[in-house]
């Protein structure tokens, strides 16, 4: 009895792990007047492709106003999910939000556009989901290291983990108090002092620093709860 | 209750136990409930790594609502190629949140982290969104102000995307070029690096331009030698006695509590410092861990 429940305790916990992607948004898809749709994706399929590369098997996902069928007729089984853009289930709140969203300016098409994008994170799909924009390119993974997968596996063990406190976004951040200028300046001396005592470079120990600086923990204090 | 009976209770009691706690570890890996301090000054919306919950879908709508409530107010010049933008309205609504909620701020984060409105946004690898690849350094050398921490993964820039769209080779060459810098530092973390190129490689052993730079007030004092390992071992030992105190701490309010003693109220957490407060509390620290650093490195071995 013990050893089921301790095997399917390790089958969630691996599932869990596994469940890790990107997301890419490419909304109005139809609507731009200069464009055909092979344009419109040519960006995002660029994207994703550089990934897929170096990554077989990563689960890539695709938000968008197209159906499956025309998308996969431009990019194959590149995605695993293909995902209806937030925008389709918007709601105005008044007649001037409704009034605002409307119009066929490109202005206005971008709104909607970016609006969709916004909508779209509170429907990731993955438990830790990575939103790119399309015009990233993910670069082949240099020796040794795991490229984007192993990063992201590095933020999901951190989301597992007691020791440290959950993010539920994380992005580039901009400094506004003094704290927080604090961590994102000694987090580089953090990650120097841990890679010199053994820990490798790398994402994973990079946030690791910046939780454990934002947290209030010693930059070096820590050092024993990050593995490589 | 014979001995039989009692084992078989306890039987049941574990497995109960380990079903709830096996339930407990996946809901936490799949929304986990403990957040951490937030920051408030905006981010760069361009890669955004989630985690799925309610407060991931109150985030969403926040932004949403502020991003509309931006151009609602003021619309501003709508053909100007700025107009639509989403990151001064996320700026203004973390700055907005944080003041709401002002414990966000707080190192522990949120008390009641489990309130959906209680999101925190956390800083993200530097190599997962890398934008600057153009201004960076062509040789392989390293920019000090915004390092990385490792190797590029994502390149981000329209300029590359618009110019050699198509042409993976080129996209690749710039990676390759950016990684030198990567790989020049990766090769130096151990070694010994001539002149220490960045601040926090770690200050000389004496710092010998802070004394030449500034007059010196009051008698010469000894210069402190300390290695960064010297100061990574301390400040360990530091959190490893603190940890135990507050453990300690706990058990004897329990205990009190128990006994039915007098309540023994908690500590206040320390108040945050100013500047100065901090470095006088580094440069003691620092000498501290000159007396102790025979004792810390004994416990370094135990703990190795």
């Amino acid at each position: 009895m013990k050893g089921q429940l301790l095997g399917l305790l390790l089958l969630c916990s691996t599932a869990a792990q596994e469940e890790i992607g990107i997301c890419y948004t490419r909304n109005n898809a139809r609507d731009a007047n200069r464009h055909t749709v092979k344009d419109n994706l040519r960006k995002v399929l660029v994207a994703a492709q550089s990934v897929r590369r170096h990554d077989a098997s990563l689960p890539l996902c695709l938000f968008t106003d197209l159906d499956r069928d025309t998308v996969e007729s431009y990019a194959g089984p590149l995605f695993r999910h293909i995902l209806p853009d937030g925008f389709a289930t918007f709601m105005p709140r008044s007649e001037a939000e409704k009034e605002l969203v409307s119009g066929a300016s490109l202005s206005r098409a971008k709104l909607r556009s970016r609006l969709g994008r916004i909508l779209n994170l509170a429907r990731a799909p993955y438990a830790l989901t990575l939103f790119l924009d399309d015009d990233t390119f993910a670069c082949l993974p240099t020796d040794g290291a795991t490229g984007v997968r192993g990063a992201l596996r590095a933020l999901q063990r951190r989301a597992g983990t007691k020791t440290y406190r959950h993010y539920d976004v994380r992005a580039h951040t901009f400094a506004k108090h003094r704290r927080e200028k604090i961590a994102l300046r000694d987090a580089h001396e953090c990650a120097w002092a841990l890679a010199r005592d053994g820990s490798r470079l790398g994402a994973g120990l990079e946030a690791h620093c910046y939780d454990a600086l934002m947290q209030g923990a010693d930059s070096a204090s820590v050092s024993f709860h990050f593995s490589t | 209750m014979n001995f039989a009976s009692m084992a078989s209770t306890r039987c049941l009691d574990a497995i109960d136990a380990a079903v709830r706690e096996s339930t407990r570890l996946v809901s936490e890996r799949r929304r986990p409930c403990h957040a951490g301090a937030s920051f408030c000054g905006g981010v760069q919306g361009g890669a955004l790594a989630v985690t799925p919950g309610p407060r991931l879908s109150k985030f969403s709508e926040d932004w949403a609502h502020a991003y509309l409530d931006f151009y609602s107010s003021s619309k501003g010049d709508e053909t100007s190629s700025s107009w639509g933008g989403d990151q001064a309205p996320l700026a203004a609504l973390m700055d907005a949140h944080c003041n709401a909620h002002p414990e966000l701020a707080l190192p522990s984060g949120p008390v009641n982290s489990s309130a959906p409105e209680k999101w925190t946004v956390g800083a993200l690898p530097y190599a997962l969104n890398v934008r600057d690849a153009s201004e960076r350094p062509s040789d392989a050398t390293l920019k000090c102000t915004v390092p990385l921490m490792g190797p590029m993964l994502v390149l981000h820039q329209k300029r590359y995307l618009k110019e050699y769209l198509g042409t993976r080779d080129r996209l690749d060459s710039v990676c390759s070029t950016t990684n030198k810098g990567y790989a020049w530092l990766s090769a130096n973390v151990t070694a010994e690096i001539e002149g220490k190129r960045c601040k926090w490689m770690g200050r000389p052993e004496v710092n010998s331009t802070i004394s030449t730079m500034r007059p010196r007030r009051g008698p010469r004092r000894q210069a402190v030698r300390t290695s960064d390992r010297e100061v990574v071992l301390a400040r360990i030992a530091a959190a490893e006695d603190l940890r135990e105190r507050q453990v300690q701490d706990r058990l004897e309010r329990r205990r009190r509590r128990k006994r039915g003693g007098p309540l023994v109220k908690r500590e206040p957490a320390p108040r945050a410092a100013s500047l100065s407060m901090r470095n006088r509390q580094k440069r003691k620290e620092r000498l501290n861990m000159r007396r102790g650093a025979e004792s810390v490195a004994y416990e370094a071995v135990a703990l190795a």
